[in-house]
């Protein structure tokens, strides 16, 4: 008997083995991130602060937008298309969880001063590194799960991340920023390279016909 | 079935290379599920391109669970 179970996952786990879904979760951690760290180099007013922040909204938008085109010129002529199945209360549950920090940082920056939220987290260095390691604990599970040696490089990888996000000098929204870039930009390298393979692999049926 | 389960629409060749069965195969197999309504079969153009495109329907997704129940049930039988 087929295992139901398995295959009612192999839609979400094909995007995730062309490197579509990795390379679009790296570069979208990775920018976030990033613009949480380049905010130390930027003057302390609101305008550079809150620009860099929408700045960063804007690029994930660009990264989504970028992917649906890639997915509809590289990947779904390949090997098919599909998309995997959401369930209708998902999104539901998903828009508060991503628009609450969105609407309490303007509340917070009304007045049109950055707010410094490292007030409410100074001197607990355990947060973020914490976070990591719950990330890393993740991923090496999975990769034990699936039997994935990159999967096993990556969660080894956070580990050695975890403590280096406590100890560096740097403010709880920088720290965050550290494993956000640092946990996407791998992820991001290793989708392409899965997506250049997947290109490679299989080649587009319209060269194919085009060239015999 | 069980692959359209996970999705909310798939296309003929990715159910051709996830299945390993041959165009005529599916495309019986297909026809029966559309028959029995537990499937609907659209076809569209990505660009110029014919694109066939599957997608499970609600009758669809309330048998295959009714199946998996009946089949959990009997495993665990004595």
């Amino acid at each position: 008997m087929p295992d139901i179970d398995r295959l009612s996952k192999r839609p979400g786990e094909y995007l995730w083995e062309t490197g579509v879904a990795p390379l679009t979760a790296g570069l979208c951690f990775f920018l976030l991130g990033a613009s949480d760290l380049l905010k130390r180099f930027l003057p302390q007013t609101g305008l550079a602060q809150n620009g860099m922040k929408w700045l960063a909204i804007c690029a994930v938008a660009a990264v989504f937008w970028g992917m649906r085109s890639i997915k509809g010129r590289v990947v779904l002529p390949r090997g098919g298309y599909v998309e995997p199945w959401v369930p209708w209360w998902l999104p539901l549950l998903l828009l508060p969880i991503f628009l609450a920090p969105l609407v309490l940082d303007y509340v917070l920056t009304a007045n049109g001063r950055p707010h410094d939220f490292s007030a409410y987290l100074d001197n607990d260095r355990l947060i973020v590194p914490g976070f990591a390691v719950w990330f890393a604990a993740g991923s090496l599970y999975e990769a034990r799960k699936r039997k994935s040696s990159p999967l096993l490089a990556y969660g080894l990888y956070l580990m050695c991340l975890a403590p280096l996000t406590g100890w560096l000098p740097l403010s709880p929204t920088e720290r965050f920023g550290l494993l956000q870039s640092g946990a996407g930009g791998p992820l991001a390298v290793f989708g392409a390279m899965r997506l250049r393979a997947f290109a490679k692999a299989n080649p587009d049926p319209v060269d194919l016909t085009s060239g015999g | 079935m069980a692959l359209l389960s996970g999705a909310e629409e798939a296309d003929f060749i990715f159910l051709m290379r996830e299945t390993g069965l041959t165009k005529g195969n599916l495309s019986s197999h297909l026809g029966k599920l559309e028959a029995a309504a537990y499937i609907k079969i659209e076809k569209r153009f990505r660009g110029k391109i014919p694109l066939t495109v599957m997608r499970m329907t609600s009758r669809g997704r309330a048998a295959l669970k009714a199946y998996r129940k009946k089949m959990k049930d009997l495993l665990r039988e004595p």
